[in-house]
């Protein structure tokens, strides 16, 4: 991946209704397009066809609990994240948001990736530079 | 485990209090039950417009800035697909003056012939600086009318259109205002210092008077399963070829959301 894209990102935005799943990179100069979406496209299979190992699984679902951890340090996130949820229906659910990442498991990533990525399911933007 | 105390106004107001004792400041927070999603399509940009405009002075107080710095606070806001949120930070002491703030620009805005200009030109730049003349700046506003067909998720924040936001008259202006920055339709939170008794006296004192405004309710038209892949092709004056892909998620509530959020950490 490092020799096709100098940057590479995957996101989605946590909307509240039906959102996007995201990535997008920026291509090495010299490399062509259907290189880099192909490439991408692989690794995408694999996630659908290989079950994660669940050790990498933990270490993702800690790296979201530090994140949340780290956010709910400050009285103003409390502040932001007890609205947002009770906007979502309970400011509970804010307590709540833990169990729901611990809970994950790898089977459930690889049937969550593959309900997403179908390619029926895809929009593709091929951004090129003029020059 | 973030504990909070909850209670409602007459008017609606949702109110919630989580107190902190171990800081000398305070947070106000209002968020607005509105976003990008709840606009016209005829008329997007409202919700971030707005944004700007409860700066540019409210009813009874015609600067919003000056009054919070000098009692040391500060203040920001954000705008998004699916709310609008205001907060400031003040020493716990001087919280009431949040509050007459806040529940002054929920009372109304001045609607000033004046601000709405202001405004109205601070957002037309940032929609050129950041959305037409930064290099990629229009990928998002093409992917996302490419992504969704009738969800309103298909414009951005900022406006499907800059003539949305130029065209902006006062009357919609207060049409948006009284349709969606009522009480029944925001959450205050206070956090920090406080004790909920006197959140309580504050929150009846400054918001109670304000009256309900008719109870909106929300009814976007969903986005029909796609059923065929989708691309567009993009020539622009950038440094790189860009490579950008999208597949519909479920949303907060779906039982894969969780899933979803990590699928993107292992592929990030």
């Amino acid at each position: 991946m490092k020799q096709i894209f100098s940057s590479i990102d995957c996101y989605h935005f946590g909307t509240v209704d039906p959102g996007l799943l995201v990535i997008e990179g920026k291509l090495v100069k010299g490399i062509s397009m259907a290189v880099a979406e192909k490439a991408v496209l692989e690794e995408i299979e694999k996630i659908k066809n290989e079950i994660l190992d669940a050790k990498e699984v933990q270490k993702v679902i800690n790296k979201t609990e530090s994140v949340i951890c780290f956010e709910d340090m400050s009285i103003m996130n409390r502040a932001h994240s007890l609205a947002y949820y009770e906007l979502l229906g309970d400011a509970d659910l804010m307590n709540k948001e833990l169990g729901m990442y611990q809970r994950v498991t790898p089977t459930m990533i690889q049937h969550t990736a593959q309900q997403i990525f179908q390619e029926n399911n895809r929009n593709t933007l091929y951004y090129y530079s003029k020059s | 485990m973030i504990q909070f105390e909850k209670f409602q106004l007459d008017n609606g107001l949702k109110v919630l209090v989580h107190q902190d004792t171990s800081t000398p400041m305070a947070v106000v927070n209002v968020l607005y039950n509105v976003g990008a999603k709840d606009e016209d399509p005829a008329k997007t940009g409202f919700a971030h417009l707005f944004e700007h405009l409860m700066f540019g002075g409210s009813v009874n107080i015609p600067v919003y800035d000056e009054p919070l710095q000098r009692a040391g606070g500060e203040n920001n806001a954000y705008t998004t697909n699916d709310l609008t949120n205001y907060y400031c930070q003040i020493p716990a002491e001087n919280i009431e003056t949040a509050f007459w703030l806040e529940s002054d620009r929920m009372l109304s805005l001045a609607f000033s012939k004046k601000s709405l200009e202001v405004q109205r030109k601070v957002v037309c730049e940032e929609f050129k600086e950041h959305y037409i003349n930064k290099p990629y700046g229009d990928a998002w506003h093409k992917m996302r009318s490419l992504a969704y067909t009738q969800h309103p998720y298909r414009w951005m924040t900022i406006g499907a259109s800059l003539a949305h936001v130029e065209d902006a008259t006062m009357e919609d202006v207060k049409d948006f205002f009284f349709q969606f920055y009522r009480p029944n339709n925001a959450i205050l939170v206070v956090t920090g210092n406080v004790e909920t008794e006197q959140v309580k006296q504050l929150a009846k004192k400054w918001f109670g008077p304000i009256e309900a405004g008719k109870a909106y309710v929300r009814n976007l038209p969903k986005e029909p399963l796609q059923e065929k892949t989708r691309s567009m092709d993009v020539r622009a004056d950038v440094p790189l070829d860009m490579l950008m892909m999208t597949w519909h998620m479920g949303g907060r509530f779906d039982e894969g959301y969780h899933a979803t959020d990590l699928i993107t950490e292992v592929l990030g």
